[in-house]
């Protein structure tokens, strides 16, 4: 279910997924590999020249290697000259350019080559850098980095998502232990946007995607949330039981009415 | 031409596209090369051009440093 990799490949080629329509009916797998072979293959053709611009910013004081790559350096190529930097001088620089270039160069990464500086990346800046990801509604961006960041990173870019919002990214995640694990540790306030989201946009069928991926520790949570939820909250979850969108067995779980 | 295009396509790679990549139209595959290709020149330049213009722009204390750096 995730989205998608063509908008990738359009990016990686700083063009548009317009101009290569021959791909957009190709199978996702074959879209994933083939963007990691062109963005390999771009990368090592200039692979001198990306080692000597990261060598250059070693020599610079950070602040000012900062200011310099905001100025000259676009983001498709900041993130490709990043892959040569040490996650030491990767995080000295993260501090010192604006959160949109940030977000510019994120979407611009490999999330899968670039995992030894990304993970050394403090979570503070990821939770910003994820807030404007989230404003530009670049979902598919944002999803790509789940299992890169640390969980302490990745639950902080979740707790700056909306509920609209992290209902319509999370079946674009590839679901593991590490999500599971963060997605238990998100806020009550987190919890409660998510089921004010779900009454008020209807959203029941993505809730109920999560919702079935959910560890039994973290339903819990959802229905201990609920117990203190509006009469609105529990006339949706019945009306969407009875519409047979929520299966009995989470509803069951959920027990809107304090246990049946 | 398909096989032509796709020869192309593998040496701008230096891999083996996936197999439905390999079944799309000579046209198809040659407008991926093209875009590729494309994608290489402007990266070049652009990279060239980012190194002048930050060079110009260094402290002076330090251009000759970066300036070995870049262009040695």
């Amino acid at each position: 279910m995730k989205e998608s990799s063509l908008p990738r490949i359009a990016r990686i080629l700083d063009t548009t997924p317009a101009t290569l329509c021959g791909l957009k009916d190709l199978p996702e797998d074959d879209l994933r590999v083939l963007a990691a072979q062109i963005s390999k293959s771009l990368f090592e053709q200039d692979s001198e020249l990306f080692r000597r611009s990261a060598a250059a910013s070693k020599i610079l004081p950070s602040k000012l290697a900062g200011k310099l790559a905001e100025r000259f350096m676009p983001p498709l190529l900041a993130a490709r000259t990043a892959e040569h930097l040490s996650p030491e001088k990767a995080r000295d620089l993260i501090g010192t350019v604006s959160v949109p270039y940030l977000a510019d160069i994120a979407m611009a990464l490999d999330p899968a080559r670039m995992q030894n500086v990304v993970s050394d990346l403090p979570a503070k800046r990821i939770g910003q850098v994820a807030e404007e990801l989230f404003r530009r509604d670049e979902l598919s961006a944002m999803a790509d980095f789940v299992g890169t960041v640390t969980n302490e990173a990745l639950l902080a870019a979740l707790e700056v998502a909306t509920g609209t919002q992290l209902l319509r990214v999370v079946p674009m995640l590839e679901w593991s232990e590490q999500l599971e694990s963060v997605i238990d540790q998100v806020s009550d306030e987190k919890i409660d946007a998510l089921l004010s989201a779900v009454v008020d946009e209807s959203l029941w069928t993505d809730a109920v995607y999560l919702l079935e991926r959910l560890q039994p520790s973290s339903l819990r949570r959802v229905a201990e949330r609920l117990a203190h939820a509006s009469a609105d909250v529990v006339d949706s979850i019945r009306a969407s039981r009875q519409a047979g969108i929520l299966p009995e067995s989470l509803y069951d779980a959920l027990a809107p009415e304090g246990g049946r | 031409m398909t096989h032509d295009a796709l020869s192309e396509l593998r040496n701008i790679l230096h891999d083996d596209p996936p197999q439905s990549v390999k079944q799309m139209t000579a046209d198809d595959i040659a407008k991926l090369v093209d875009a590729i290709k494309d994608a290489r020149r402007r990266q070049r330049a652009a990279l060239m051009k980012v190194s002048e213009e930050t060079l110009q722009v260094v402290p002076f204390p330090l251009k000759g440093l970066v300036k070995a750096v870049l262009f040695k």
